[in-house]
């Protein structure tokens, strides 16, 4: 599998597929997940606990309530719940957080030298760096709260309608 | 485009925010919620770049006209059938505060996804359409907002354009709407006249609507508070989770309402536990907090070992929470099956959960008209509804209109959250008097050095009652007998109490007709039986001299030995509806060794006889 079979295919296996073969060989019932409202649109409607079905489809038209802080803990057999507890974070929440328990992380993130760095990483092919001067979390900070550039705008997946699509099937 | 605004520049954060507020967008479908989020998003420059230019050429592709609802309407079944299925929560920094703009859906049909959005909002916004005026959702989702405790809320008269901004028709609509929150108490902030479409009044003053003289949409949101009071409420501090490090136990929660403070004097409900608080847990910090108020994690070691366990609510002495097993509701209605009265739901308060079912349903409130409908039997999907709940165990709660958050519950059905509902009013059951009692003895209990916890690790086994119901000649006091003595056989403690031989005793004073009444009979028998408990003892009991009013005497134990675990075994000779909460049901012929592993294993699933009590167990026996 590769990028120049198409990114859909290429998306569609590494990241769909893929995540859905190991919930089935595994049998987890529950997975907790990073994602947040404001990375993507389809993200931004996603539930603190949403159920999956038995094929780890999204069913978008029909999520569970969340109120009061009661969420959905109960779930029939075969199916399995994603846990979102960072979705109300923002980008520059996750970094004022790294920056206050000195959390290490992969240096990608900053700029090493050619004056870009990445916002967001996925697979090599498809993601680009953003021009960014930023050497330290401090810097990242500041260009963050200035900026109106979407943090996924490197990431080629999300063109078009590529990450609805994959959500919809099962990715995270 | 046509717009007819003064220009506002937008102002980019360059700051940390301050705070944060959750703010929720309702109203009746297409009267333009997800239109006014995306021009308020465009209007201040909050926009990622490259964002509105993305979502116009998925436009021009799809050959339609770019809507700034599509900014937020992210599926392709939103955008084609131009509506919002499911709520979007998106970001926007104004002015030192950073809001989270909750857009929910207007159609009925996702009226579940409306109150998702609507629950956990601090403040929101009304639109109504200036064209259609009030319709039945902008009804139905202002009395929502109320019965939801979001009090903080302005409306928005929208589609000003579409009525040639004529003030008359702005005044018709806020008259009537005004009218129609007034019968259950609800004030708008403010009612502004606004085209989301061409900008009038969100970000922009208007200069098409130079008669209307206040602030804007932007405005109003600037001027919503942020609630703080909770802190300052009376302590409510519902019990998550109780971990057991080496010889600690760490009480584990959020604090909801009120403060607390290390050497506090907590009382834990319903059990009526009570300890002082010895200190405040916390991961990394040192030193260790000595308070802790409203909306803080927190952890909190005591200086008796008390078994509490998570749902109990702990408070100081001064205001206690409401027990009972009955209480009425509002409820809003969300299952797929209609809500009836002779079924099982689990209800959630909090940490709470209990299994529950609907007394009476008073009545079906019209949210049109606010209208009641007397009479119904079930209540459906989309539906308020007046009721009264009963639980199978008491519980802990409070008036939702003292307190948000044990005051207010969901109920779930099968898997699925359901409805929810907020506490109207305490309904007195039939053990009152007995949990008063009850209360009023634990609360001045006379405790040695040794406490039941130590007891358990000693004898290796918590205290419990077994309690045997059933007519007469059913067999079993034999089986009561029986299980004694396997318990015995075993290396536990346990002790067969007769009532008969209360009855000869303890009971001599009573006159032959109170001899009749169960009542003083129960309350006397459950004192007995918590007195056994308080030793450590598994007390296998029968309800024999109450005769056939075993239903009542159960509950009366059960109340008075409360929290010690009851193991309800109900034994007859025919297929007879056996006493609620009972766990073990034998009817038929009676094979002894088989029944006792019955109830060995409840004891087993229950904790009583599994239950490991601190980090090294001297249990003598093998459990």
């Amino acid at each position: 599998m590769n990028h120049t079979l198409g990114r859909d295919v290429c998306c569609t296996a590494l990241k769909t597929t893929a995540m859905k073969n190991l919930v089935e060989s595994k049998g987890y019932t529950g997975i907790i997940l990073g994602v947040r409202a404001d990375e993507d649109s389809t993200r931004a409607k996603e539930r603190y606990f949403s159920p999956r079905d038995k094929h780890g489809d999204w069913d978008f038209r029909d999520q569970p309530p969340e109120l009061w802080n009661q969420f959905k803990t109960t779930f029939p057999p075969g199916t399995h719940i994603r846990v979102h507890p960072l979705l109300d974070w923002t980008e520059i929440n996750i970094w004022e957080y790294i920056k206050a328990e000195n959390i290490p992380f992969m240096d990608l993130y900053l700029d090493r030298g050619d004056g870009t760095r990445y916002r967001s990483l996925g697979c090599a092919p498809c993601t680009t760096p953003i021009k960014s001067t930023a050497k330290t979390v401090d810097e990242i900070i500041d260009e963050l709260r200035g900026t109106n550039i979407a943090e996924r705008a490197g990431r080629a997946q999300d063109a078009g309608r590529g990450m609805e699509m994959l959500r919809k099937k099962g990715y995270m | 485009m046509g717009d007819t605004t003064t220009a506002a520049a937008p102002i980019r954060a360059v700051s940390k925010p301050q705070e944060n507020l959750n703010i929720v967008i309702v109203g009746h479908v297409d009267h333009g919620k997800s239109t006014l989020v995306g021009r308020l998003y465009a209007d201040t420059g909050s926009l990622p770049e490259g964002k509105l230019e993305k979502v116009q050429a998925i436009c021009r592709q799809q050959g339609k006209e770019f809507e700034y609802a599509f900014l937020f309407d992210a599926f392709l079944e939103e955008q084609e059938q131009g509506i919002t299925i499911d709520t979007a929560r998106t970001f926007f920094i104004w002015k030192g505060r950073q809001y989270i703009i909750i857009d929910a859906p207007g159609h009925k049909e996702f009226l579940k996804n409306m109150i998702s959005g609507a629950a956990r909002a601090e403040a929101a916004l009304l639109l109504i359409d200036a064209l259609e005026g009030v319709r039945e959702q902008s009804k139905k989702h202002g009395y929502l907002l109320s019965l939801l405790g979001v009090r903080q809320f302005a409306v928005a008269v929208n589609k000003m354009d579409l009525v040639g901004y004529r003030q008359d028709v702005f005044d018709s609509i806020e008259k009537e709407y005004r009218e129609f929150l007034g019968q259950f108490g609800a004030v708008p902030e403010r009612i502004i006249p606004v085209s989301a479409k061409l900008g009038d009044n969100i970000a922009n003053r208007s200069q098409a609507m130079t008669w209307y003289q206040g602030p804007t949409v932007l405005d109003t949101l600037s001027l919503f508070k942020k609630e703080t009071a909770w802190a300052d409420q009376p302590l409510r501090f519902p019990v998550q989770d109780v971990y057991k490090f080496d010889a600690r136990r760490i009480i584990a929660g959020r604090i909801a309402a009120g403060r607390l403070k290390v050497g506090d004097h907590l009382v834990f409900s319903p059990s009526n536990k009570r300890a002082n608080i010895q200190s405040i847990e916390a991961f990394n910090i040192e030193p260790l907090p000595t308070s802790a108020e409203a909306g803080e994690s927190v952890g909190v070691t005591l200086d008796e070992q008390i078994f509490v366990e998570r749902g109990e609510i702990a408070t100081h002495q001064e205001r206690l929470p409401l027990v009972s097993t009955s209480f009425k509701a509002n409820l809003f209605w969300l299952g797929k099956r209609p809500l009836e009265k002779d079924r099982k739901y689990l209800l959630r308060m909090a940490t709470k959960e209990v299994g529950c079912e609907v007394a009476a349903i008073h009545r079906i409130i019209d949210t049109m008209d606010l209208n009641q409908q007397q009479g119904s039997i079930a209540v459906n999907r989309n539906q308020v509804a007046e009721l009264t709940l009963r639980t199978k165990a008491p519980i802990a709660f409070d008036l939702s209109s003292s307190f948000e958050a044990t005051g207010r519950f969901v109920l779930v059905d099968e898997y699925d959250i359901a409805g929810g509902g907020i506490v109207t009013e305490m309904v007195r059951d039939d053990q009152e008097s007995l949990r008063e009692e009850a209360r009023r003895r634990d609360f001045a209990w006379v405790k040695g050095e040794v406490g039941i916890e130590d007891r358990a690790k000693q004898y290796g086994h918590r205290s419990a009652v077994v309690l045997f119901t059933g007519g007469r000649h059913t067999g079993k006091s034999l089986l009561a007998r029986k299980l004694e003595g396997r318990l015995i056989a075993d290396g536990r403690h346990a002790y067969l109490l007769d009532g008969e031989n209360l009855r000869r005793g303890l009971d001599a004073d009573l006159s032959e007709e109170e001899r009749t009444q169960t009542a003083e009979m129960a309350r006397r028998y459950g004192e007995v039986a918590r007195l056994l408990i308080d030793t450590g003892l598994l007390v296998v009991s029968t309800t024999n001299p109450f005769g056939l009013d075993y239903r009542e005497a159960s509950q009366a134990i059960r109340t008075l030995v409360h929290p010690a675990p009851v193991i309800a075994v109900h034994v007859s000779k025919t297929a007879e509806e056996p006493p609620p909460n009972t766990d073990v049901v034998l009817s038929g012929p009676m094979d002894f060794d088989a029944a006792t592993k019955q109830v060995m294993d409840v004891l087993k699933r229950r904790g009583v006889l599994a239950e490991v009590l601190g980090a090294k167990p001297t249990f003598q026996y093998s459990i």
